[in-house]
This record gives structure tokens, sequence and C-alpha cells, in this order.
């Protein structure tokens, strides 16, 4: 049994249905893509692995409990930790507030400290701006500080939403080779990104979603070869 | 063209501010130099008066970056603390006639923290049974439910003490310090220092307490705070009781000072209050507490120096052309993010 | 726009109702010889809340009706009651649809009533056309009969063209402003005062008549308005008031608009003792409490005499005492009603002598009409009425009342308007201290 499992999951916005039975599994030490265009769901599939939304059908089953509807809060505390599309960071708060919220659901203080520090060494950009406004910082730095905060809450799975998004090229770099640095220290990880070939280059495994349902899955190499693929979000 | 647009209104907005700040600087400097006792009366009365708007504004401003709701109740629930403490004073065996003496003072400060204490639950309660259900409903729901909430209130306080004025003990010493130059009472000094106390306490919760800044969190992205598990209905439960124990507080200040609350207080007051909360920028703090000490001061002078037939006049035209040139309010709206 | 003083008759209504029913004087036996039935119907607020204001007043017509020994020249004399209050409370269209039901009943030859201005203003519109004269005990507001640019309607668009049909036996709010300027500048020997309002048609209008007697008298004012809505703290007014030089205040404004939130101010600013004066907006049980600690010092005014400081009505308050014994059966518009009724009766009477017959209901009804307007130095119980052309007495007497400390007895007889019961100030009550009669 896989670390993390959606099984034949439906969700809805209101009457709209976004998600049609989409499953999925993540399992330790891996680093899953989840790939697709605009609006084909990605996020959403997220939001209800976090219990931000609740599946109308399907499960989500994480290290063998069911958690198809247990509170965010709670499923945070249970180790899963997303970092969400956009960042959304508490712009009005201070880079190492944001981090310290990270933390949030912990109470192992010393530990806290030992996993600051780490991050600082992930990102030491976002160390020379710990007590700066979290609303002034660049893009780039917006998006560590948002991957930073994720990791504070020493997850056993950490979900990326979009985490190259408006980056520089220069800066995407350096993210995705934090993203292995982060899988390579034992986190899995569940990558959804737009930049399928960077994503897919990555990913021990992925999923393609096409309009709320999984169209394909495969290895990363598996996928990036597919000729559908590379038609469709490789621009080839 | 939107920046061009955005740039001249900000040009002419601080060209504005600044011309209405200087008349009204000198406009104060002139009421100085003619009476310096009549304007530091003035103040007293203004200052003290701000104080308490701003004990309520900080409530509406809380609730409303946390949730967006106006909670209309609010005024109603500033009313209740006062109406709380009158039988925490009787089971103290301090009736209404009871006056000023230094034995008091004990529990007079336990009576503080009661009414905040049961205050806050008590709008814990309200948030509870009639927003939470509410919460992903049109706006317009919980919104009405809060005007309802503040008929009930209001209602349930007129039963319980019917509609006559109830007349305060004297806990509070009528001593006053005069001189050529200024006048205040005990009273006055009280109503500043209970204030600014508690403005400062609330000021170091939300940004030094691991709850103020889950509380912070919650108001700024209440997603992004779920995702770091943070359990929202407890930062809203905890805005709801810090609110209502300022307003609470703030109650009993006001029945303290003029010795007398009615069940209905809370109509004008609130109003007040929330425009005090817009003119500092709802969802801000800070704001709140300054748009209440600024409506008080301005309310007395204009009051005083030109005719209360003005006041409200005045106070209006300040908070549209804040607007105007600033919809976010002096220091800015703290809302939740989209 | 205060119409009548429903404060004064502290009555409990159960208690009025089986009074009347019990021990009320009826309208009379008829002679066995009776050439027929003559009524005089009453239009006024009977249960529920306003039985307190409408009963004790029924009982004044029917006292008179009574003491007319029940007939006139052999005709049978009777008064034909209508309630026009709806859920305790003055209905302007239940009192039209009464008036109607009056028009409509051919021994009605005339009417006491009705007791609110506001209903009134609505049944002059269906009364004027069938010449039906209505005489109101207790209708205070001016615009019924006075022609001021202040009112919203005006007297003759109510009579539509008709002759004047509606007259009262009380002076009008209007006069209640100078009465107490000449009170404050005259009695008190106040010089200065601040004079507030709070922003109400009736606030405003009330102030601005005072406003001009105090001047015309000498004295000088401070003016000021508040908006009840928004105003907490009326401190920095006041200390303007002080500053100015002021020893009293006038309240242009009713207990709910605030008018008495600044009196429980006062005492803190160290002028609880000056005189605070106002309209019958305030002489309410909620002005004595909102006056908190300064509830002593308080005066205003009513439009009307209090029947209980005239000494020449002082046997008939006691004959009718004796006929009416119920606690609550004598109000503050007994004594106006019956001068009313009276005026009716002496009316009916000319026109019987001079020929008329009851049977041709509308021209007998014209009779009556005409000869009350004629009244002329009618010595009823409260004055003497002469109508003008207006339909206003020219016994034009404002009361004034303080605000003294009773003891509990006087409080509990509930003929005067004390503080609210339970309340810290209930037993601080007005009470009667002077009038004046504009009319002299
Ligand atoms: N808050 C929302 N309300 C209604 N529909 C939504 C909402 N969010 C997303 N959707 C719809 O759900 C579908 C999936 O959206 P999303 O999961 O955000 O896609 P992705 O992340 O893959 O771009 C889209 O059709 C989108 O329009
Ligand atoms: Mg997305």
């Amino acid at each position: 049994m896989a670390l993390l499992e959606l099984h034949g999951v439906d969700a809805f916005y209101g009457r709209v249905q976004a998600l049609h039975g989409v499953t999925l599994e993540v399992d330790k030490g891996e680093i899953v893509a989840l790939i697709g265009s605009n609006g084909a769901g990605k996020t959403t599939t997220l939001r209800t692995i976090s219990g931000l939304m609740h599946p109308a059908k399907g499960q989500v089953i994480f290290d063998g409990q069911d958690i198809t509807f247990t509170d965010a809060a709670k499923i945070v505390q249970l180790g899963i930790c997303q970092s969400p599309e956009g960042r959304r960071l508490f712009a009005r708060m201070s880079v190492l507030d944001n981090l310290l919220m990270g933390a949030y659901s912990r109470s192992d203080r010393a530990n806290i400290a030992r996993d600051l520090k780490h991050v600082y060494e992930l990102f030491p950009r976002v160390e020379e701006r710990r007590s700066q406004i979290a609303g002034t910082l660049s893009g780039g730095e917006q998006q560590m500080l948002a991957m930073g905060r994720a990791l504070m809450a020493r997850p056993k799975v950490v979900m990326l939403d979009e985490p190259s998004l408006g980056l520089a090229p220069i800066l995407v770099e350096t993210i995705f080779a934090v993203i292995k640095e982060i899988n390579d220290e034992g986190t899995p990880v569940l990558l959804v990104e737009q930049n399928a070939s960077k994503a897919l280059s990555v990913a021990h495994r992925a999923y393609v979603l096409e309009t709320g349902v999984v169209a394909k899955e495969g290895t990363g190499r598996e996928l990036l070869e597919s000729e559908d693929v590379q038609k469709a979000y490789l621009g080839m | 063209m939107q920046r061009l647009r955005a740039t001249f209104a900000g040009d002419l907005g601080t060209a504005l501010f600044s011309t209405l700040g200087l008349l009204a600087v000198g406009w104060v400097v002139i009421l100085a130099i003619q009476s310096p006792r009549s304007l530091i009366a003035t103040m007293v009365i203004g200052i003290t008066d701000g104080a308490i708007y701003a004990l309520i504004a900080l409530g509406y401003t809380m609730v409303y970056g946390i949730i967006e709701l106006i909670n209309f109740a609010h005024g109603d629930v500033f009313t209740l603390g006062g109406f709380i403490a009158l039988p925490l004073f009787a089971a103290f065996g301090i009736g209404p006639g009871a006056h000023y003496s230094l034995v008091f003072i004990p529990i007079l400060l336990l009576v503080f923290v009661l009414v905040m204490l049961i205050n806050g639950l008590v709008n814990i309660t309200i948030e509870r049974v009639a927003y939470r259900p509410l919460r992903g409903a049109p706006r317009l729901a919980p919104l009405i439910t809060a005007i309802g909430m503040a008929f009930i209130l209001e209602g349930t306080m007129y039963l319980w003490r019917g509609p006559v004025n109830l007349r305060f003990p004297d806990l509070i010493s009528e001593a006053r310090y005069t001189n050529s130059l200024i006048d205040i009472g005990v009273k006055d000094v009280m109503v500043v220092v209970v204030a600014i106390f508690l403005v400062v306490m609330l000021s170091l919760f939300i940004n030094r307490t691991k709850l103020g800044k889950a509380m912070r969190a919650t108001a700024q992205d209440r997603d992004a705070a779920q995702l770091m598990g943070i359990d929202i209905n407890r930062t809203i439960s905890a805005t709801f009781f810090i609110g209502a124990a300022l307003a609470g507080a703030g109650g009993l200040v006001y029945a303290l000072y003029f010795n007398s609350i009615r069940f209905d207080l809370g109509f004008s007051a609130g109003l007040v209050a929330f425009t005090a909360a817009v003119l500092g920028g709802i969802g801000n703090i800070e704001g709140a507490a300054l748009g209440g000490l600024l409506i008080g001061i301005i309310r007395a002078l204009v009051d005083r120096y030109i005719s209360a037939s003005w006041s409200d006049v005045i106070i209006f035209a300040i908070l549209i052309i804040v607007l105007v040139f600033r919809p976010t309010g002096l220091l800015g709206m703290r809302v939740p993010e989209k | 726009m205060r119409t009548a003083r429903l404060g004064r008759v502290a009555a409990i209504a159960a208690f009025a109702i089986v009074a009347v029913a019990c021990g009320g004087g009826g309208s009379g036996g008829s002679g066995s010889g009776s050439k027929g039935t003559i009524s005089i119907g009453v239009d006024l607020p009977e249960s529920g809340a306003a039985a307190s204001s409408g009963l004790p007043t029924l009982d004044g017509v029917k006292f008179a009706v009574q003491k007319a020994g029940g007939s006139i020249d052999g005709w049978t004399l009777t008064v034909e009651n209508r309630d026009d209050a709806v859920g305790g409370s003055y209905n302007a269209d239940k009192g039209v649809q009464n008036v109607t039901d009056l028009i409509n009943n051919n021994n009605v030859v005339a009417m006491v009533g009705p007791f609110n201005s506001a209903v009134g203003k609505a049944e002059i519109p269906i009364a004027a056309p069938a010449h039906l004269t209505m005489i109101s005990p207790s209708n205070t507001n001016p615009c019924l009969t006075k022609d001021l640019s202040s009112c919203d309607y005006h007297p003759a668009d109510l009579r539509k063209g008709n002759p004047n049909n509606y007259f009262r036996v009380v002076a009008t709010d209007d006069l209640q402003g100078p009465a107490m300027a000449d009170y404050a500048f005259t009695t008190l020997g106040i010089k200065k005062i601040g004079i507030l309002d709070e922003k109400t048609v009736f606030g405003v209008g009330i102030a601005n008549a005072f406003q001009a007697q105090y001047q015309k008298d000498g004295g000088t004012f401070k003016r000021d308005s508040f908006d009840p809505k928004t105003t907490t703290d009326w401190r920095a007014i006041l200390n303007g008031f002080k500053d100015f030089g002021a020893t009293a205040i006038y309240v242009g404004g009713t207990d709910d608009q605030s008018a008495c939130k600044p009196r429980g101010q006062m005492n803190a600013l160290g002028i609880g003792s000056w005189p605070y004066l106002g309209g019958d907006g305030i002489e309410t049980s909620q002005c004595i409490d909102d006056a908190a600690d300064s509830a002593n010092g308080v005066s205003a005014t009513t439009a009307g005499a209090d029947a209980g400081q005239i000494s020449s009505a002082a046997s008939v308050i006691t004959d009718y005492k004796k006929a009416f014994t119920g606690a609550n059966d004598y109000g503050a518009y007994t004594m106006s009603a019956f001068d009313a009724a009276n005026i009716e009766i002496q009316a009916i009477k000319q026109a019987l002598d001079a020929g008329k017959d009851p049977k041709k209901v509308n021209d007998f009804r014209e009779a009556v009409r005409v000869n009350v307007s004629k009244t002329s130095g009618y010595a009823g119980v409260l004055g003497t009425t002469t109508f003008d052309a207006n339909g206003d007495t020219s016994a034009k007497i404002i009361s004034v009342y303080a605000v003294k400390k009773e003891d509990a007895a006087a409080v509990a007889k509930g003929d005067l308007t004390c503080g609210k019961a339970g309340g810290s100030n209930a037993s601080f009550c007005f009470v009667w201290v002077k009038q004046f009669n504009f009319g002299a």
C-alpha cells in the first residue's frame, strides 16, 4: 500500500464537476508529477487531498488511514503539507513569522529551530530576508519562502502547486534543484506543474490530467517520450 | 491610463490631506491661544469618548478582518458589558448607591476580568450559532443574521432590565486635578489608561503569541492558514472572544464613567465606532484605534467650537474625502486575500 | 409631534374597563314621553394600552350627559361611543371608519373627539362635508386649526371647502415654547440660556418658538442641535453653553430622541442644578429617568389646563368622582371632555329652542355646528371658552410642571408622571407649578 492514495475521487465546485474518478498514488521516496493544461483539475486534486474541499465520491487514504473527510488542520498534523498555487504567503507578516506559521502544528521547539536552520540552508536568500515583510519579497524569494514554509511542518508528503510559475529560468533551475534535494532527504513530493518537461525529468512517476480525468500515467521518462504528451504538453 | 489616474488621485489626495490637516492644526492652535483651558477641557472629552469608540471599533475591525462580516450586533455586545457588570457588582455587595472607596479596587479589577470573559463567551456563542453555519452562504445572509442578532441582544437586555437607565455604582473617584489650565478627573484618566492598556495588550497578543499570529494568518488568507494546520474555527472564535472582551471592557468603562447605561446605548455608539473602523481602514487594528480617537476628538471640537448640528456633517465629510482618495482608509484596509 | 399627554393618566387599562362597566354613569333614563333620541358621538382610543387615555375622557362626556339629566327638552340624550384604538394604540383609519359610522347614524348630531391629532387630521375631511361638529378635548397639533408655514397640511384643505366643523377646548402646541420662554425669563429670572434641539420637526419647531419669545422678552441665547442617532456625549455642547454664560437649558424635543440624555451628563460638569426646560415631549417618565442624578430642576410645559389646579373645577371634580368611583376613572382630559360635551349640549338646546327638528338630521347638524362656532364666553370648568374662526379656544392655557421628589403615597396615587417604577428616579415626579393663559 502506497503512502498516499486517491481512489475514484469526484470533486465539485457547486454544480461544476472538476474531478472525475481521479485515482493516483504517491509512495515513500517518490517524486510524482501531476501535469495537465490550465483548468485540468490539478489544484483541485491537491485541495481535495489537503482537506480544503471534500470529494463527493471516492476516497483519500494516507498512511493507511481514511482522510477523505478529515479537517484540513488535522491533515497537516498527520503530515501532508502543501505549498499552494500562487504561494499564498501571509503578506503582512515577516518572513520568519511565515516560516513559524508553517510549523504551527508542531510544538517541538528544538526541532523547529533545527528545521528553520535547514530551510535557511536550502534557501540562503530567505535567511537574508528573514525580518522583512513577506509581501515585499520578489517573486522568486516568495516561492522559496512558500516552499520553506511547507517544509517547516516536517511533512511526510509535500505537495507543490506550480512552484516554477512566473519565475526566471535561472530561478526555475534553483527551485527544481531544491525539489530534488528535498526528495533526496527522504520526503516524497507530489509536484503539480505546467512546465511539463522540467517536471517529468525530475519525477519518478507522473500522471496526466485532462479535464478532471487521469488520461495517462507512467514513469517520468515514459511520459517524456510519449508522443501524445510531447504534442500536448511539451510543444513538440 | 489607470496608473496615471491613480497617481493623479494620489497627488491630489496628498495635497488635499495636507491642506486639510494644516487647516485643522492651525484652527486648533488658534483655539489654544484663545482659551487653552477650554481647548484642553474639550480635548479631554474628545479623547475619553474616542478611547471608548476605539475599544468598540477594534471588535468591528477584527471580525471584519477575519470573516469580512460587519457584525452589527457588536454595538450591543458593548452595552452587554455594562449589563453583565451590574449583577457581578451586586454579588460583591456593591449596589447602585455605592461610592468610591479604595477597598473596591480589587473587586473592580476582578469584575473587569469577569465581564471581559463572560462577554467574550457570549460572543463566541453568537458566532457559533448565528454566523458559522452561514459561513459558506451568500454575503447577505450573515449580514442579516448580524442585524437580527443586534435586535435580539437589545431586546434581551430590554426584557432583562427594562427601559430604565441603569444607575451604576460610583466606583471611580470623582476627584479632579484642577489648575488655571487643566481640569481633569480621575475618571478621565481611568478611561484613557484602561484603553491604552487594553490596546497594548491586544497588540502584544496578536503580534507575539502563537494564537495571535494564527489569527492574523487566518485574517490574511484563510486557506493558507488551514494549510499551516491552523484550526480556523478556533482563530475565528478567538477573534470574536477578544473583540467582545474589549467591547465589554468598553461598556463597563462607559458605565463607570457616565454612571449609567441603557439597553439601547449600543445603537449610536456602535454606529460611530463602525465609522471609526472604516475611517482607520477596516480590518486594521491600529486604524480602528486611530479612527476612534480621531472621531472622538473631531466631534468634541466641532460640538464645542462650531455647532453640534455640524458634527455629523463634518465627520462624514472627512470620512468621504478619506475614502475617495484612500478607499482603504487612513492606515489601509486589512481584509482576507481572495 | 406630540399630541396628547398619555403619561399623566398612568392607569391600568383593565381596571378602567371594569370600572366603566360596573360603576360608570351611563346615559341616564329617558322620560316616558320622549320625543326621540339625540346622541352625542364619541371617538377615542379606548382599548389596550390606550384605554388609560380614552376611557376617563369618555367618562367626561358621560358625566355631562348625566348632569343634563339624560335629556334635552323632552328628547332623550345618549352617548354613541366608538373606539379608535387598534392593537392598543390610536389608529386613524379606524377613526375614519368610526366617524363614517356616526355620520350614518341619524341620531348623532355632534361628536366629541378624537383624542389624537393624527386621527383628527384623518377625520375632519369625512366629518366636514356632513357638517358634523367635532370638539376635541385633547388635540394640540396647531396644524389642525392654524395655517402655519411649519405645517405639512392646512385646515382649509382638510375641510374641503366646507364650513369649519372642528373645534378644540385645549391650547395648541405652538404656545408651549412661548409659555416656557416667559416662565424662564420672568419667573425664573434666566437672562442667558442654551437652546438645544434634536433635529426633528417637532423639536426644532418648539425650540424656534421658545427662542423667538425668549428673545422678545430680552434674553440672549446660544443655539445648538444634535443628532440622536450618533450622539453619545453632550458634554462638549454643554461646555459651550457654560462658556457662553448660560444658566439654564431649553431643549426642544422628545425623550425618545434623547432629549433628556444631555441632562444626565450635566452633573459631571457641575451644572446639574441648572433648570432644564422643555415641552410636553419631555414631560415623561423616560425623561426623569434619563436625567439621572439631575432630575430635580427639569421642567416641562403641556398644552391645556390642569383641572386639579383650578379652584372653580374642584366641586365638579368632587361630584364626578362620586359618580365615577374607579381609581382610574379620572384622567387629564376628563374635564376637557366634560366642557366639550356641555358646549355641544348647549348648542343642541339652542337649536331645539330655535325650532329646529332633530329628525331632519342634516339641518339639525348644521344648526348645532353654527351654534358651536358662535360659542362665546362659555363658562366651563376649565375656563371661559370663546371659539375663534379657526375653531380654537380663547382659553389658551399652558401648564408648567417641574420635577420634584415626591413621597411614596403621592407616587402610588398614579396621577403624576414619575420616574419609571424600579428605576432609581421612581420617586421624582412632574408637579404642577404654574399656568399661562395666552387668551387673556
Ligand atoms: N473556486 C472555483 N469555483 C468554481 N470552479 C472552479 C473553482 N476553482 C476551479 N474551478 C474549476 O475547476 C476546474 C479545475 O480547476 P483547477 O483545479 O484550478 O485546475 P488546474 O489547477 O489544473 O489549472 C476548472 O474548470 C476551473 O474552472
Ligand atoms: Mg492550478
